[in-house]
């Protein structure tokens, strides 16, 4: 089952974990939770924005072909949009498998290429954040599995 | 209008161009979107440097599309730059 929230609201981390637990099968639960780093600017505005609609399906896609290469029970993406401050949570992947193997890799393919294909975009201040080639090599590495 | 497109300009284009958004006339359709992209283009250099921009990504109704994709009246059409999410 794989539930998806683009949402500017907060998140609780517990009450997520328990929404990826099924009971007697549940080997292995996954956690991914990214967050506002401190950033050099005077203007600690951070904003992030997305195309409403195109996000949703990105993210669905994402947790489809998830769940396509491993066997999962439970795919939860949350994304936050909107003003944030620094130290504040920004984005959640949890998977829920029998096994921690597929649990670790499904959630770094999730938010690898969450990075990469989820039409996000982060300002910090009045900047713009330009894309990290790196971001890019870790999804080609996966797509190329 | 029937014939029309919307163009969303997503986070530094949107910007830059001081265009979220904007309603575009199909008037030589067929009408793909590279032919889309110069039309966008000829209304000056900002407009020619970040729509032509080899990084800018082009998406056709929320899928991301190539310049061969044809458009059609209703489409949504977005331009944005590399994504920064996650």
């Amino acid at each position: 089952m794989t539930v998806i929230s683009v949402q500017e609201e907060d998140f609780d981390i517990a009450a997520e974990y328990q929404s990826l637990l099924r009971k007697d099968a549940t080997g292995a639960v996954v956690l991914f939770v990214g967050r506002v780093r401190d950033f050099a600017s005077n203007d600690k505005n951070f904003h992030l924005q997305h195309y409403p609609g195109m996000t949703e399906k990105v993210l669905h896609a994402i947790a489809l072909e998830a769940g396509q290469r491993w066997p999962l029970l439970a795919t939860r993406i949350i994304h936050r949009v909107g003003y944030l401050r620094v130290d504040e949570q920004i984005v959640f992947v949890g998977v829920s498998s029998a096994h921690r193997k597929d649990a670790f890799a499904a959630c770094e393919f999730i938010i690898d290429l969450l990075k990469t294909q989820a039409p996000l975009w982060k300002k910090e201040g009045v900047n713009w954040v330009q894309a990290d080639d790196r971001d890019q090599i870790a999804a080609d590495a996966w797509m190329a599995k | 209008m029937k014939s029309d497109i919307k163009i969303l300009y997503f986070a530094s284009l949107g910007e830059r161009l001081k265009c979220p958004e904007e309603s575009f006339a199909l008037a030589t359709a067929p009408l793909n979107v590279g032919q889309l992209k110069h039309a966008l283009a000829a209304r000056g250099e900002l407009w020619r440097h970040l729509v032509l921009d080899p990084s800018t990504r082009c998406a056709v109704n929320q899928a991301l599309a190539s310049d061969d994709v044809e458009l059609v009246a209703s489409d949504e059409v977005a331009f944005f730059p590399p994504v920064t999410g996650g």
